[in-house]
């Protein structure tokens, strides 16, 4: 799913490293933190062992000094009554063992140790029946004498159990923060970045759907900016900021809008503003496939203003470009949604009326061809048109249907303009 | 040159005794080493004042070689280090030879060092039998427990008709564990029953947990091998109701053991060396000295018998050389103590008599004296 070239898996992954890599440090901090903790921990038994040491030593020593192996063993055996302590042997002042808790225990003090252990005391972490130990060995002093040794395994595992409870609990702290942080970095990613960019790209892929539907090209990219601003609302994450997201939409909305005037541009007439000779080709085109696929009909309207020459040579070609647009405006106002009225050519006029029969368009002809004649247009006197219907029948090519629509319109010539012939 | 060479030989011999030696010269200096602190403090007093009893009366007839015996007394502090320590004390001081000490274990620890040292020591009542085999410079005057416990074995048995005899042993004390274990040996193998053997250590006065637990052995004798705490082991016994006879050994008849308890006994038995009631000249002669200075108690004619023989010795040395002293020692022969006749086998033991006593109502008298064959 998580494809591993995707933003979202880098990002991600780099979170993920990152928090890694501060879990790390944490680790390291806590590690140096225990070690510290450890050995003040093993500095405080060391101490208690000595005092300990020290508060038997004379009891100890004279046991020591005069073999009294079974007081030995009775002093031993209260001290062992002590938690942690696991083994205590005492050994004579030639470092030969004399008691030992442990029977097993029957190794004597080398003469280096007991030379280091002169008036004091070392200690060790070693191993011992499978559980870490402190060996504490220590000098038996009494009255200013070095009269004995005496060693005495100290169980470590509870330092070792607290070691591991801070360790469990540091990182499952660290751990349980690092994938929180994670999971918010990732929702903050989700919301703020690649949501927005999963929603334009969705939009995106909904216009191109508006875009592939049927109907006026211009109509449809109308709906395709509009379904874009219906969309563009909630591309902005954060209201009320200019981010990226919505600087990136608002682009894709320029380019809609660039791209529907480019379009509109080239299949518009340049003065009239209604649609020109490419696009009405384009819709008869369409009409076409239409009629010949779902078995109807549609109906073209050729309507020429007459004696057009003449309000050029009358009134300059101002005047007569403003005839024009009046025309145009006319024509914008007098047919139905659906209907697609454009400039064929000069003072001629094609107006394409979609499902229509040829009798019906007569009418609709007859009702434009009175409203032309009763209107003003300024600075001219009136104005009239003559107007060429024809309807489709099947078997019609778009070539013969202009043919028949010329040819009314040049028998409506003819018969003496400001009229409506069929053919 | 030869005159010069004399007052050398004496300048060295003033620098190395030290300026003490200097108004010393006419003295004989003699350790007494024993406790003045500790527990033993209590029970080595009748010791130190036999001692000091033996001291005056020599000087008072003159002293010894021509020259007065001056009594160095050390204080062991009831311990086996501090009476090795007191032991290096005295030697230092230049002493001819030493007194002491009373317990074993005191006795022990000093006895290696005096014999390395080659001064000579005579102990008046040590009777662990290792003390003397430290080597040929130490001597004692009193019977060894392998004697003496032997005797309490066959008084035990063949006296108090006991079967099974519980032991309540001080595991601190040399005296008190020699003396259980020879005893629990002869008792054996006799055919005596010993189920169990009790520990206790020095400073504990509360034995009713021991007792109570001696108790369910039903022993016919309580054996109790210690010093005067041995006073506390048998009031607490006879509070508790045991029916058990009492029996020690020479270690108990101290003041401080009668006080403990031992005043209270109804019925008890213990072994000695000496007691004021013996029935021989000198015996009733010193009593009769002696109790005019101090108490008269059990150990009173050991340390006595000691210092005299040891003042004896010296006489016949006629020297202050510690190795012509030892040879003198080690010479005696039939020496007249209170205690009785004194003379060495060739580890430096006396053979003597073994006075069982009897308690009945605190008060101690002479049950029967038993020689070695």
């Amino acid at each position: 799913m998580l494809n591993r070239k995707s933003l979202r898996y880098r990002i991600n992954f780099t979170i993920a490293l990152t928090l890694t890599a501060v879990a790390l440090i944490f680790g390291i901090a806590l590690t140096i933190y225990e070690t510290h903790r450890r050995n003040d921990a093993v500095l405080e038994i060391e101490l208690a062992l000595s005092q300990l040491t020290s508060r038997h030593s004379e009891q100890l020593g004279n046991d020591i000094f005069a073999s009294h192996t079974l007081a030995l063993k009775a002093t031993m055996a209260e001290i062992m009554k002590r938690k942690s302590i696991l083994l205590i042997t005492a050994y004579d002042e030639h470092g030969k063992v004399l008691v030992s808790t442990d029977k097993d225990t029957q190794k004597d003090l080398s003469h280096e140790l007991m030379a280091a252990l002169q008036l004091t005391f070392m200690s060790t972490k070693k191993s011992w029946n499978n559980q870490s130990v402190l060996d504490f060995t220590s000098s038996v002093i009494a009255y200013g004498e070095n009269v004995g040794f005496w060693k005495i395994y100290y169980s470590l595992v509870p330092l070792e159990k607290e070691t591991r409870e801070i360790l469990f609990i540091f990182a499952t702290l660290i751990l349980s923060i690092a994938i929180l942080i994670g999971i918010l970095l990732n929702s903050v990613l989700m919301r703020i970045v690649l949501n927005p960019v999963y929603l334009l790209r969705n939009t995106m892929q909904h216009i191109e759907e508006i875009g592939r539907e049927t109907g006026s090209g211009s109509k449809r990219l109308d709906k395709m900016v509009q379904e874009f601003d219906k969309f563009s609302d909630d591309l902005v994450p954060l209201k009320g900021t200019d981010n990226e997201i919505a600087l990136l939409a608002s682009a894709f909305q320029q380019m809609l809008f660039a791209l529907k005037n480019a379009y509109v541009g080239i299949r518009t007439d340049g003065l009239t503003q209604l649609n020109n000779r490419l696009r009405l080709d384009e819709v008869l085109r369409y009409e076409f496939e239409r009629v010949k696929k779902y078995d109807g009909t549609f109906s073209i309207m050729l309507l020429d203003i007459d004696h057009f020459k003449k309000v050029n040579d009358t009134y300059g070609h101002l005047a007569g470009d403003e005839v024009l647009k009046k025309m145009a405006d006319v024509l914008k106002k007098n047919f139905r949604e659906i209907d697609i009225p454009g400039r064929w050519g000069g003072e001629e006029f094609l107006v394409i009326l979609p499902q229509l029969d040829r009798l019906r368009a007569c009418r609709i002809a007859e009702r434009v061809r009175v409203e032309i004649e009763t209107k003003e247009f300024p600075g001219v006197d009136s104005i009239t048109c003559s107007f060429g219907v024809a309807g489709y029948r099947a078997g019609d090519t778009i070539k013969n249907l202009i043919k028949k629509a010329d040819d009314a319109l040049y028998k409506a010539k003819a018969g003496g303009r400001n009229r409506v012939e069929k053919r | 040159m030869q005159s010069l060479l004399i007052v050398f030989v004496c300048l060295a011999a003033l620098f190395s005794a030290g300026f003490p030696a200097v108004a010393a010269a006419d003295e004989i200096k003699v350790a007494a080493i024993l406790a003045k602190t500790g527990e033993a403090a209590e029970d080595n007093l009748e010791l130190f004042e036999a001692f000091r009893f033996a001291v005056n009366e020599v000087n008072s007839k003159g002293g010894l070689l021509g020259k007065k015996i001056k009594l160095l007394e050390y204080d062991n502090h009831s311990t086996p280090i501090q009476s090795k320590l007191a032991a290096k004390q005295a030697v230092k001081d230049g002493v001819v030879a030493v007194l002491g000490a009373s317990w074993s274990s005191h006795s022990l620890a000093m006895a290696p060092y005096l014999q390395q040292m080659k001064v000579p020591m005579i102990s008046p009542d040590s009777t662990h039998p290792d003390v003397t085999l430290a080597g040929d410079y130490i001597f004692r005057v009193c019977f060894i427990d392998s004697f003496q416990g032997k005797i309490l074995a066959m008084f035990a048995k063949n006296d108090l008709k006991a079967a099974a005899t519980v032991i309540i042993q001080n595991i601190n004390s040399d005296y008190s564990l020699e003396l259980a274990r020879i005893f629990k040996q002869n008792f054996t193998a006799t055919g005596g029953e010993v189920p169990a053997v009790l520990n206790y250590t020095s400073g504990q006065s509360d034995f009713t947990d021991l007792l109570k637990a001696a108790e369910e052995f039903n022993p016919d004798v309580l054996f109790i091998p210690g010093h005067s705490e041995s006073g506390y082991v048998v009031r607490q016994a006879q509070e508790l109701g045991i029916k058990a006879k009492i029996l020690g050994g020479d270690a108990w008849p101290y003041r401080q053991f009668y006080a403990n308890g031992g005043q209270d006994i109804k019925e008890g038995y213990y072994t000695t060396l000496w007691n004021k009631e013996l029935d021989t000249d000198k015996s009733r002669d010193f009593v009769a000295r002696y109790k005019k200075v101090y108490e008269v108690t059990d150990f009173s004619a050991a340390p006595y018998d000691a210092a005299m023989l040891l003042f004896d010795a010296i006489k016949r040395a006629g020297s202050l050389d510690s190795g012509a002293i030892r040879d003198a020692i080690a010479a005696t022969k039939d020496f007249d103590g209170v205690t009785g006749p004194i003379s060495f086998d060739n580890i430096g033991d006396p053979v003597k008599k073994v006075i069982v006593m009897k308690i009945t109502q605190g008060r101690p008298s002479i049950f029967k004296i038993i020689t070695p064959n």
